[in-house]
């Protein structure tokens, strides 16, 4: 960690930083939050980074090429020997598998004037700003299929597959290329999960159920404890009750008849 | 004439046996509710949207009629509480879904739905939107546009029921100690 940072700032004070730099990079994350997707990944357009190649009268292309990180063991030159670029399609190289296809096409961006992020905010400018600030590999998910598509064709890449850029700087009017960046870092697109394997146990259980369940259970205990505290204090008073019923009721026996005498 | 053996229940014994009945079946309704509480968790929300949301192959008609159902009710949650999938428009991304295998991913990374839309009721900008630009989708879930008035409306529910058998409890209680003062 701490040599690659000593050998960036080498590089920086000694004008080498400049190929450090010159890869193609992901779109901003502020702007581009879904990035990579499953089958797209957006990237940066080129800005500033040909500018020493550039001549003031002549018109230059930008082409991107895109190869899977796998490739790079088979071929991952973007140049036929007389110094022009491949015409390479995604059908021929299996979507990258055998070396790089050319996915786009496009003018120099504009270093000068770099699109304005703060534009993105209004509605009418963000399809401009889009459009000039970055480039969505895997963009059009018709063009393999429509066999009247004559353009440069751009189809969705392969879920959980590593995937590397690169940008070349072409003379349009000779056709040779003039400059190129170098291969980017391996971007990886995304994976899905099965949504079988969500998990919908609820886990721990809620403190209110705990509190609930809790406090009904003493209650219920207290009132079994009274109901039968009840029952046996009425069981005994019953018994005591009973003798004193007897002794009551022999004495109103007795104390009946003497009325009956006095008044005869 | 001696009174009844105290083996035989009295009345007033088989009405406080009859309550206590009672009271035990309240108590089991009320945890059964507040556990019942407990299952519907995002997870729950999260596998039924991804399972069934615009499922295109559905097997009989109970399974279509319950796939139209979600697909409608998530797209209207979606449009109308402005937000995306249960805990973000990630969930759409990271999960195999009926609706991933019915749309390409580079045409529509989340449903429709999720981007913010104009009086006409289509996207602002559908490519800000299958970007993520901020502003051109919804990137909060809905979870809690769900989970809000329902604890609201459980909770409210579970508590009161616990306030009555609370209460419940006061009166058979006072009752019991009351009546077994009384000759039996």
């Amino acid at each position: 960690m701490c040599s690659s940072w000593v050998v960036l700032a080498f590089c920086c004070l000694g004008q080498l930083c400049a190929d450090q730099s010159l890869k193609p990079q992901l779109a901003a994350p502020q702007l581009a939050t879904n990035n990579p997707t499953l089958t797209t990944v957006a990237l940066e357009k080129p800005f500033c980074m040909f500018d020493s190649s550039l001549h003031p009268n002549k018109s230059y292309t930008i082409y991107l090429y895109a190869m899977k990180e796998t490739a790079s063991a088979i071929s991952s030159l973007v140049t036929d020997s007389s110094g022009k670029p491949l015409d390479s399609t995604f059908q021929q190289t299996s979507g990258g598998q055998l070396g790089p296809y050319k996915a786009a096409l496009f003018d120099v961006p504009n270093c000068a004037s770099p699109p304005r992020f703060a534009d993105v905010g209004d509605v009418n400018k963000v399809s401009d700003v889009l459009k000039q600030y970055l480039f969505r590999v895997g963009d059009d998910g018709t063009c393999l299929y429509d066999p009247n598509f004559l353009a440069v064709c751009n189809p969705p890449l392969a879920p959980d597959t590593t995937y590397r850029f690169k940008y070349v700087l072409l003379d349009s009017t000779e056709g040779i290329m003039k400059d190129q960046t170098l291969w980017s870092d391996p971007i990886k697109t995304r994976r899905v999960k099965l949504p079988l394997k969500i998990d919908t146990w609820p886990g721990r259980r809620s403190g209110d159920m705990i509190v609930i369940t809790s406090i009904l259970s003493v209650l219920v205990f207290l009132l079994l404890a009274g109901f039968l505290a009840s029952v046996s204090s009425a069981a005994m008073g019953s018994k005591d009750s009973s003798t004193e019923t007897r002794c009551m009721s022999q004495t109103i026996q007795q104390s009946e008849p003497r009325p009956q005498l006095s008044s005869e | 004439m001696e009174n009844n053996s105290s083996h035989t229940p009295s009345r007033k014994q088989i009405y406080i046996i009859l309550m206590l009945i009672t009271y035990a079946f309240e108590m089991a309704s009320c945890i059964t509710a507040a556990t019942q509480r407990d299952f519907l968790t995002p997870n729950l929300f999260l596998k039924q949207m991804l399972e069934r949301y615009n499922k295109s192959d559905t097997d009989n008609n109970n399974d279509k009629w319950m796939a139209e159902g979600v697909t409608k009710t998530w797209d209207e949650l979606m449009l109308q509480k402005h937000c995306c999938g249960v805990r973000g428009p990630s969930d759409w991304q990271e999960y195999a879904s009926a609706f991933r295998s019915r749309h390409k991913d580079a045409d529509f990374p989340w449903p429709r739905n999720c981007c913010v839309m104009d009086a006409q009721g289509s996207p602002v900008n559908l490519d800000a939107c299958k970007l993520g630009v901020p502003g051109y989708y919804n990137s909060n879930g809905c979870y809690d546009a769900i989970s809000g008035p329902m604890n609201t409306q459980a909770w409210g529910v579970a508590w009161f029921g616990f306030a009555i058998l609370c209460w419940t409890f006061c009166v058979l209680l006072g009752t019991m100690f009351y009546w077994s003062r009384i000759e039996y």
